[in-house]
């Protein structure tokens, strides 16, 4: 079960429904009133809530990486047009990570590649 | 440093080649060429504020404030109901107002999720006519979208970051 804190451009209700489906304990920059906030501020939060970001904006949360590596995880979900991950393959890639043991603390992943 | 260089040609008339001159002239510009990249920097510069809301005004000889219409930017700024542009050191794609959330990614959500419009603004809580307009946007804007996409692969790849196939 991950604890996660899904980004203002990725949440959605479906999405937020197939991941509680799955298991995972999710809250949204809108449950903590920090939508329209910076990409530090929900970083900050997710780490004050040892939760691990969810988020569609893959550079930006990157470059955060670089600059302060110590959070609770950042995934990331790269999109290009004709090419995207539909709700229930980021479910399923989720899934796929988390049984292969990748440790989220203090890290950054595209979870593109977990899709199988 | 080495830089690409593409040719511009193109011909004038006398009334351009007469506003040309005179855009050089505002401009204190050496030559027509420097004048036209100038003149390209100032109206960039001034549709990205636009684009955000703000209105150009000036004041008058007695302090009053003035609204200065320029029809050509005003059209494009004016032709998004519920789009604006949001600073970013390289993204110029528009994104929903009042959201940190690209048009773009309002379509291809919808897309990558086969649902209508009505269950994508349901999904998002927009309105169906912000839905559509992200479409429309996005439809009109794909090579935008494409391009910066692909230099958001480069940003991720360049550190390594695995993205698959």
């Amino acid at each position: 079960m991950l604890r996660l804190l899904l980004d203002e451009d990725i949440k959605s209700r479906q999405l937020v429904r197939l991941l509680t489906e799955a298991g995972h304990d999710v809250q949204t920059t809108t449950d903590l009133g920090i939508d329209g906030t910076s990409d530090e501020t929900v970083l900050a939060r997710a780490t004050n809530e040892t939760r691990t970001v969810l988020a569609y904006n893959c550079s930006d949360f990157r470059a955060l990486h670089e600059a302060a590596p110590t959070h609770a995880g950042i995934l990331v979900v790269y999109r290009e047009p004709g090419k995207e991950l539909s709700r229930p393959d980021i479910v399923r890639a989720l899934s796929n990570l988390e049984r292969a043991g990748v440790q989220f603390a203090d890290t950054f992943h595209a979870v593109n590649h977990w899709k199988y | 440093m080495h830089h690409d260089l593409k040719r511009q040609n193109f011909n004038v008339d006398a009334d351009q080649a007469a506003d040309l001159e005179a855009a050089r002239i505002f401009l204190n510009a050496p030559t027509i060429k420097d004048a036209m990249l100038r003149a390209a920097r100032l109206v960039n510069s001034i549709a990205r504020e636009l684009r955000t809301g703000k209105k150009l005004v000036a004041l008058d000889e007695g302090g009053h404030t003035v609204r200065i219409m320029i029809p050509d930017l005003e059209h494009t700024v004016s032709s998004w109901i519920y789009l604006c542009d949001r600073p970013h050191p390289w993204r110029r794609q528009l994104y929903i107002k009042g959201r940190k959330l690209m048009a773009s990614t309002v379509w291809s959500d919808m897309v990558a999720n086969q649902q209508t419009p009505e269950e994508a603004a349901e999904d998002r809580d927009l309105p169906v006519a912000a839905v559509i307009e992200a479409i429309r946007y996005s439809e009109e804007n794909l090579d935008l979208i494409r391009m910066e996409a692909q230099e958001e692969k480069q940003r991720l790849i360049a550190p390594g970051v695995v993205l698959g196939a």
